[in-house]
């Protein structure tokens, strides 16, 4: 027996191996913690706002738009919605999960363990610093906090930490990557694959906002500068805006590819196709954020025509994953008694819908598919006129990351607490109630923002103190994305019952063997990967010249020549 | 390396969708005409009024002759927190500007911001600016039907945000009516 275990283990003894496992519960367990605390309070704020924007939900309370819980104004339970949601629940989920598979795939310690921490100090000091200046009303900027409007020094400063810690945690996870390569001369397991694509996209993203708030508003809070380029800040702000939707949607197709075969007992039908999804989605995120602009005024035409047309070469890797996934969930069936029967499509009445684990991915899946349709819609520079910052926005990217992102994570974290806590998970059907409700709710929720939105309805507007503004063709739609609200909260009220229950209740374990942790340890031997794919300086080098094409004439575009780069004679910064 | 067999047929699929949807963008933008904005320079936004039509027309609804003597309808706007600025010629009760354009003409919008950054989106139209202060937005569209509309800012400019709209009125043209 005792010969098994140590020949299944990387490092020489086993007792080593145990306090590596003693310690990544900790370092993991408080990346979660953190994640998990800080979308408390931000997905509380959520149905709140929708209810607020709700005329019916208004004329139930006698006329009186209701208040945000905890905090007295709108746009600061806003911020905190996104920021806490969007920012910090996904940041430190990602990097906790990608130190845990990266451990456990490579069967190795990160390479600098102290590191770890120190990296988590640093992004939960940023995370204090800016938690400070949001609740202090000294940061009322929402989570995109677009120049020249201005927050408290602090909140751009902890969100600069935070970034910091990321490019730490990321540099950790490389270095280990590396001395692992160093011994294994063969292909990484697809899971830390796309960890890597992941981390070497965001950092060459997160240059963008860093330079954005380390050269624009940081200063301009400080006080040491007075005026900002806003078009060059909204660029800078975009060259991250959008690889960073992929930054927390990668770790989730990692979800689908490597650990829903493992829970469905099957194999991925193709490991190579997936690498060649990550590669793309890594290389073709960054080169596309104009469409964010669509509507700026200082970005050309043609800037905006080539961003639009390689922004469908970023919806291939999407489509790659939806047909290795299909035919991958179509062995899961087939392997539970599915005959092929209804076209061939039966597979999916076979799939265990029972499983909040596989059902909260599942439920990912199906609102992702809402989500890039609905993304493609606004690629499309013709359509975006009618749709930029409409509630169809909103829609759209609540499919995304309250979609596939959140409730991929969740079902993550539903076979993840019971390692992290030695307890199994308590109330699995209630976890199953809440995937069930936060699919449906959410469902709902997209739709009616989505038609609101058609319908000209605003977002990121407070439209309970809005006076008479509120169009006829809206109000249905309001209405019905409050009723949504109610459900998400239900469901978001549930998954803390079966989170504090597992912690406290759960049944104790007696060995790591009692449970299910889906992660691959090695590369399939029967497909050939080329060793092309794992070149990442190679592909490092494509985004930069990728990068180079497609944004350096934007940049310089913008750049006003004439009065300094930016800043001369320009807006200064003004406190909402 | 390995491509299984229906995994290509459904990428020939999936380019041949994606091609299909991008020639109904190039569709859209050389046949029915639909553009973006394009650069039109930096300006100064704390001295808005010394730049373009700001200087020369004013905020308002103008009538500007072409080179061939042919007129067209022009609006200047100009948005700051927490309202549009567009002439003030007519105000309805809560204070909120008022204008009117005609039907079946095209109408040129040219708006800017002194201040933040604002939004201007018209209802049910395809008029849909970013409004950024040290850029100018300019856009042209043709109401096809008479009608009440919205202006609205759409993009968070602070605490009395949700309070920044107006409202534009399309008059019926004279053949229109003559119909009836």
């Amino acid at each position: 027996m005792q010969a098994v275990n140590t020949t299944a283990q990387p490092q020489s003894e086993g007792s080593n191996w145990a306090q590596i496992l003693t310690s990544e519960k900790v370092l993991i367990g408080a990346h979660i913690f953190v994640a998990m605390f800080a979308l408390s309070l931000g997905v509380l704020m959520g149905p709140f706002q929708a209810f607020r924007r709700a005329p019916g939900v208004t004329d139930l309370l006698g006329g009186q738009a209701i208040g945000m819980p905890i905090f007295s104004y709108y746009y600061q339970a806003l911020t905190l919605h996104g920021v806490l949601n969007a920012l910090v629940f996904t940041t430190f989920f990602i990097i906790g999960i990608s130190y845990f598979v990266t451990q456990r795939s490579l069967k190795r310690q990160l390479k600098y363990p102290m590191l770890g921490w120190w990296t988590f100090v640093l992004m939960a000091v940023g995370l204090l610093l800016a938690a400070y200046a949001i609740i202090s009303e000294q940061a009322n900027v929402l989570f995109t906090f677009y120049a020249p409007m201005l927050a408290h020094w602090t909140f751009y400063l902890g969100l600069t930490l935070v970034i910091v810690g990321s490019w730490i945690a990321s540099f950790n996870i490389f270095m280990t990557y590396l001395e692992w390569k160093d011994e294994n001369k063969k292909p990484v397991p697809l899971a830390v694959f796309a960890i890597l694509a992941n981390f070497v996209m965001w950092d060459v993203a997160s240059l963008g906002v860093a330079i954005e708030v380390l050269t624009m508003l940081l200063p301009m809070s400080l006080g040491i500068i007075e005026t900002t380029d806003v078009q060059v800040s909204r660029i800078f702000f975009w060259f991250f805006g959008h690889p960073l939707v992929y930054f927390w949607l990668i770790p989730a197709y990692m979800s689908w590819y490597t650990m829903l075969p493992k829970q469905l007992g099957v194999k991925l039908f193709s490991d190579s196709m997936a690498r060649v999804a990550f590669l793309m989605l890594m290389i073709f995120s960054i080169p596309i954020g104009v469409h964010h602009l669509f509507v700026d005024p200082g970005i050309s035409v043609l800037a905006k025509a080539f961003h639009s047309a390689l922004t469908f070469v970023v919806a291939v890797p999407s489509f790659l994953t939806a047909f290795n996934l299909a035919a991958t969930l179509e062995r899961g069936g087939r392997k539970r008694g599915s005959k092929g029967a209804m076209f061939g499509l039966d597979f999916f009445a076979y799939l265990p819908w029972d499983d909040p684990v596989i059902v909260s991915q599942f439920g990912g899946m199906l609102l992702f598919l809402a989500g890039g349709v609905t993304g493609i819609m606004n690629a499309s520079f013709t359509l975006n006129i009618a749709l930029h910052n409409t509630t169809w926005v909103v829609g759209h990217f609540h499919m995304t990351i309250a979609g596939a992102v959140f409730m991929t994570y969740m079902g993550i974290l539903f076979w993840l607490l019971p390692v992290l806590t030695g307890r199994k998970l308590w109330g699995k059907k209630l976890a199953l109630a809440h995937a069930y409700l936060w699919l449906f709710g959410m469902l709902l929720f997209g739709a009616a923002m989505g038609r609101a939105g058609v319908a000209g309805a605003v977002r990121r507007s407070d439209l309970g103190g809005a006076g008479n503004l509120i169009l006829d063709q809206w109000v249905p739609w309001l209405n019905i994305s409050a009723f949504a609200g109610v459900l998400l909260l239900i469901s978001s009220v549930l998954l803390y019952v079966v989170i504090i229950g597992t912690i406290f209740a759960g049944e104790k374990i007696e060995s790591e063997d009692e449970l299910d942790i889906p992660i691959e340890t090695s590369a399939p031997e029967d497909e050939l990967l080329p060793p092309i794919l794992e070149k990442w300086g190679l592909w490092l080098a494509v985004i930069i010249i990728s990068c180079v094409i497609m944004w350096g004439p934007v940049l310089l575009n913008a750049l006003d020549w004439a009065n300094g780069f930016w800043g001369v004679g320009l807006p200064p910064g003004i406190s909402p | 390396m390995h491509v299984d067999r229906y995994e290509k047929y459904w990428l020939i699929a999936v380019t041949i969708t994606l091609a299909i949807f991008f020639s109904a963008l190039v569709t859209g933008a050389v046949v029915y005409g639909v553009r973006l904005d394009d650069p039109t320079g930096i300006v100064d936004p704390r001295n808005l009024d010394q730049f373009g039509d700001f200087a020369t027309l004013g905020t308002g609804v103008h009538e500007v002759a072409r080179e061939d003597g042919s007129t067209y309808t022009k609006v200047v706007i100009i948005g700051q927190r927490w309202s549009f600025d567009a002439g003030g010629a007519e105000l309805d009760d809560q204070g909120k500007e008022i204008i009117h354009v005609p039907q079946g003409e095209p109408v040129t919008f040219v708006v800017s911001s002194t201040d933040i950054q604002h939004g201007f989106i018209i209802t049910e139209h395809n008029i849909n600016f970013q409004l950024l202060p040290g850029q100018i937005s300019q856009a042209t569209t043709t109401f096809n039907e008479p009608g009440e509309f919205k202006i609205i800012c759409h993009e968070y400019c602070g605490r009395q945000h949700q309070g920044m709209w107006m409202t534009i009125i399309v008059d019926p043209s004279e053949d229109a009516e003559s119909q009836e």
